[in-house]
């Protein structure tokens, strides 16, 4: 059995990871958030990872505003299960990039998290979460 | 250089450190960008570029830091 802990701060359950390509790797963390149904990479991520912004892909609606964002499907993600070991995922994720250089812009697209959406859990993951005993984790036969 | 697994020990620290100092983090730099290496704040900035190339002067390895964007006790995000 395969359990990978998040951690709870009284605003949202996170769970760190390093996202992988074959000429960079990042530490970082996701966001879990069941309201997306995709696995979104943060604007600032996508900069420290190199990752060009010339994709085409679909409009994403986060917090009343829109944003363009496109289909990246190279990037593996690397979560740390409870008993320490690296868990390796590929998963298609949605990169976030500005409708536009202005400065205003790319300060709130700046500010998101990456989000770590139901698409996650249709790899076969369950989610449980008491936060009362503070045991919030993935976990996977 | 870091096995994946010293990577991710280094991320998940520096999460809990952020998570359970959000509060003196805040009053200090809300609204700005920070990076986080071995539990400490070793740069900010008004944007990750900016950030990025504080970094990069301070000799200082920008995959291995947590970078988080600070925002204020008064500003709840709701995704």
């Amino acid at each position: 059995m395969i359990k990978i802990p998040l951690f709870y701060n009284k605003e949202n359950l996170r769970v760190p990871a390093v996202l992988k390509l074959p000429h960079k790797r990042i530490a970082s963390d996701f966001v879990f958030d069941t309201g997306s149904p995709h696995t979104i990479l943060n604007y600032t991520d996508s900069i420290r990872l190199g990752i060009p912004h010339t994709g085409k892909g679909e409009l994403i609606r986060i917090g009343g505003r829109t944003y363009q964002s496109f289909i990246f499907n190279k990037l593996e993600i690397v979560f740390k299960s409870e008993d320490s070991k690296p868990i390796s995922i590929i998963l298609p994720i949605r990169v976030l990039k500005p409708n536009s250089p202005r400065v205003d812009e790319l300060e709130k697209l700046d500010a998101f998290p990456n989000l770590l959406g139901l698409d996650f859990l249709e790899m076969n993951y369950r989610f449980f979460c008491d936060i009362q005993n503070n045991k919030i984790l993935f976990e996977k036969d | 250089m870091l096995t994946d697994l010293e990577l991710l020990n280094v991320s998940e620290e520096n999460l809990k450190w952020f998570q359970s100092n959000s509060i003196e983090i805040r009053e200090k730099f809300t609204g700005k960008f920070i990076a986080i290496k071995d539990k400490k704040i070793v740069a900010s900035a008004n944007n990750p570029e900016k950030l990025m190339s504080v970094l990069k002067e301070k000799g200082i390895d920008d995959s291995e830091v947590l970078i988080e964007a600070v925002t204020s006790k008064d500003e709840i995000i709701i995704l």
